[in-house]
């Protein structure tokens, strides 16, 4: 929905699904639909949804850059999943292309390697550091104390 | 004659057995003796017999020096903020409640020898009455907080760490009651300003989980510091002061136009894409994003239902993917002591007349720290010295360090 914001060539709606029990967003611009999807291994198909499917079967992916045909849509899906070592960051962020059916995948852009770059800038400004200040530190009169206290110890041997 | 225990203080029973979360039967039942008995020994109509004395000490797991410590006057009206005064039980509360007096002592005892880092917490002109701060004033003081604190927009990198270098005494320990998660209060210390505290439960295990803590403590701590005790205590009021926190943590943990721009889908899948970036649980995003009005209230209610089909309302995705945020201001002032030679292990526990386990606990320090025992030596350590030599000093028992001092050459 941000990225509609940004951009005024892309639509984000928020729909409900079929039966209306959850909602996805579907980002579109022209012809060009997108709906995003979390999952373990970038090869991992979507689980099924009766919305993919209908974007899906109206869908006619042509790879060559040609834009779809008067009428037709080209159908993508956002695929992303977290790093097993870490997961705080994204191990993989795929736009894959699926078939009629949603059985496989006929094509794939994978983001992270395509605009290494950027994801690098990204995940550098990523949090709010501050300076550690929670350290104690001893009383002036604590280290006289102990210096004096060495001291007679000196004397005294 | 009977035999009893001379010098025995009959209160320290009675905040040890609750320190340990016994009910008064219950300890009788352990030491086989009366209820009576216990209750005498408490009120100090009679003191226990050396070999009752002896179990009692083995049962509570305290020295015998605890039980002969003069007790000092317990402090009056304060104003400690816990997060369900209804359906935490007596027992449950009168444990942490002491818990916490033996943090004040152990704060108080390190404050002899070295000075915490000076309270530099936002301190807005808030009501005496709660009822009286708003919603978007909340999202103001949130705002206003990470400003104070020199923070952008962005996620915080660590809560505790942030609350600490900002003067507040912070310690984890168990709560052992479900509904105990953290509390906080604003402590006066004899002739120095107030000092922020806050508790934070370690029960759950959840990093994302004790952030946000963090973050509703420090909503306390700013919201609510000028309020009336009596809002504290009252059931209609306290509610609304928890809501106030909560909201206040959602908005610092989650600023609104930040939070905004990464927010790109109402679902479930786009709470759990950003759960890494935010450090935040999903639960909280739902919130937050009803709160903000990203998502309907129909949406929300599908958000929640969808989030218990899943699974995810015991245990959430990544919620392991994240280490706990442990404090380390009481851990690096014992080291410190330690370390430097002003107090040995001895003398600390002399002066602190607890289980060494418990001052362990209540100060983030590892198990084992005050026994004699020599600490493993790390051998990281001694490498990160052989790159860097600088003259840092050594961080815990056990440590090598460079056999040159300052001025050798």
């Amino acid at each position: 929905m941000a990225i509609a914001e940004d951009y005024p060539e892309i639509t984000g709606a928020s729909k409900p699904n079929h039966r209306g029990t959850s909602y996805y967003t579907l980002l579109s611009s022209g012809s060009v639909f997108l709906t995003a999807n979390a999952v373990q291994q970038p090869n991992e198909l979507v689980r099924y949804a009766m919305y993919r499917e209908t974007y899906a079967i109206a869908s006619v992916p042509n790879l060559f850059g040609e834009p779809p045909a008067e009428g037709g849509i080209l159908y993508a899906i956002l695929l992303h999943g977290p790093e097993e070592e870490d997961k705080m960051r994204p191990e993989f962020v795929h736009i894959v292309f699926p078939n009629k059916d949603c059985s496989e995948y006929v094509g794939r852009i994978d983001l992270l390697l395509r605009f290494a770059d950027l994801v690098e800038e990204l995940r550098k400004t990523e949090e709010e550091g501050f300076e550690d200040k929670a350290f104690p530190s001893l009383r002036p009169g604590v280290e006289w104390q102990k210096d004096k206290e060495e001291g007679a110890e000196d004397q005294t041997g | 004659m009977k035999r009893g225990t001379p010098g025995f203080v009959g209160a320290r029973l009675k905040e040890a057995r609750e320190a340990r979360g016994l009910t008064a039967t219950a300890l009788s039942e352990i030491l086989r003796v009366t209820r009576q008995s216990v209750s005498q020994y408490e009120n100090e109509q009679q003191t226990p017999r050396p070999e009752v004395m002896r179990k009692i000490e083995e049962v509570l797991n305290l020295p015998p020096a605890f039980f002969s410590r003069p007790v000092e006057d317990e402090p009056g009206d304060r104003k400690i903020f816990y997060r369900d005064m209804e359906s935490t039980t007596k027992l449950a509360r009168a444990r942490m409640d002491r818990r916490y007096l033996w943090l004040n002592e152990i704060a108080d005892y390190l404050q002899q020898f070295v000075s915490f880092p000076p309270v530099d917490f936002p301190r807005f002109e808030t009501p005496r009455d709660p009822t009286e701060i708003s919603w978007d004033s909340i999202e103001v003081m949130a705002s206003k907080t990470r400003e104070y604190w020199g923070l952008g927009e962005g996620p915080i990198s660590n809560v505790v760490s942030l609350l600490e270098s900002n003067g507040a005494v912070v310690a984890r320990g168990m709560m052992e009651a479900d509904e105990l998660d953290a509390f906080s209060e604003w402590r006066e210390w004899h002739e120095h300003n107030e000092t922020p505290y806050v508790f934070l439960g370690a029960d759950k295990q959840n990093a994302f989980r004790s952030r946000y803590d963090g973050a509703h403590e420090l909503g306390h701590l700013v919201l609510h510091r000028n309020i009336d005790k009596k809002h504290v205590d009252n059931t209609r009021t306290h509610k609304l002061i928890e809501k106030q926190a909560y909201r206040f943590a959602g908005a610092f943990l989650l600023p609104a136009s930040s939070f905004a721009n990464d927010f790109y889908a109402p679902s479930l899948d786009t709470f759990r894409a950003l759960k890494p970036k935010w450090k935040v649980s999903i639960a909280m995003m739902i919130y937050r994003s009803a709160d903000l009005g990203f998502v309907g209230k129909e949406q929300t209610r599908r958000l929640w239902i969808n989030r218990t089909r899943r699974g995810w309302r015991l245990r959430e995705p990544l919620d392991d993917a994240l280490d706990i945020e442990e404090p380390r201001l009481l851990r690096r002032a014992f080291e410190l002591l330690v370390n430097e030679g002003v107090q040995s292990r001895d003398a600390i526990r002399f002066a602190l007349p607890y289980a060494s386990s418990d001052i362990e606990e209540l100060a983030g320090l590892p198990p084992g720290f005050l026994e004699d025992k020599p600490a493993p030596i790390s051998l990281k350590a001694y490498s990160r010295k052989r790159n860097g030599g600088t003259n840092r000093q050594p961080q815990g028992p056990g440590e090598i360090v460079d056999f040159r001092t300052t001025g050798d050459t």
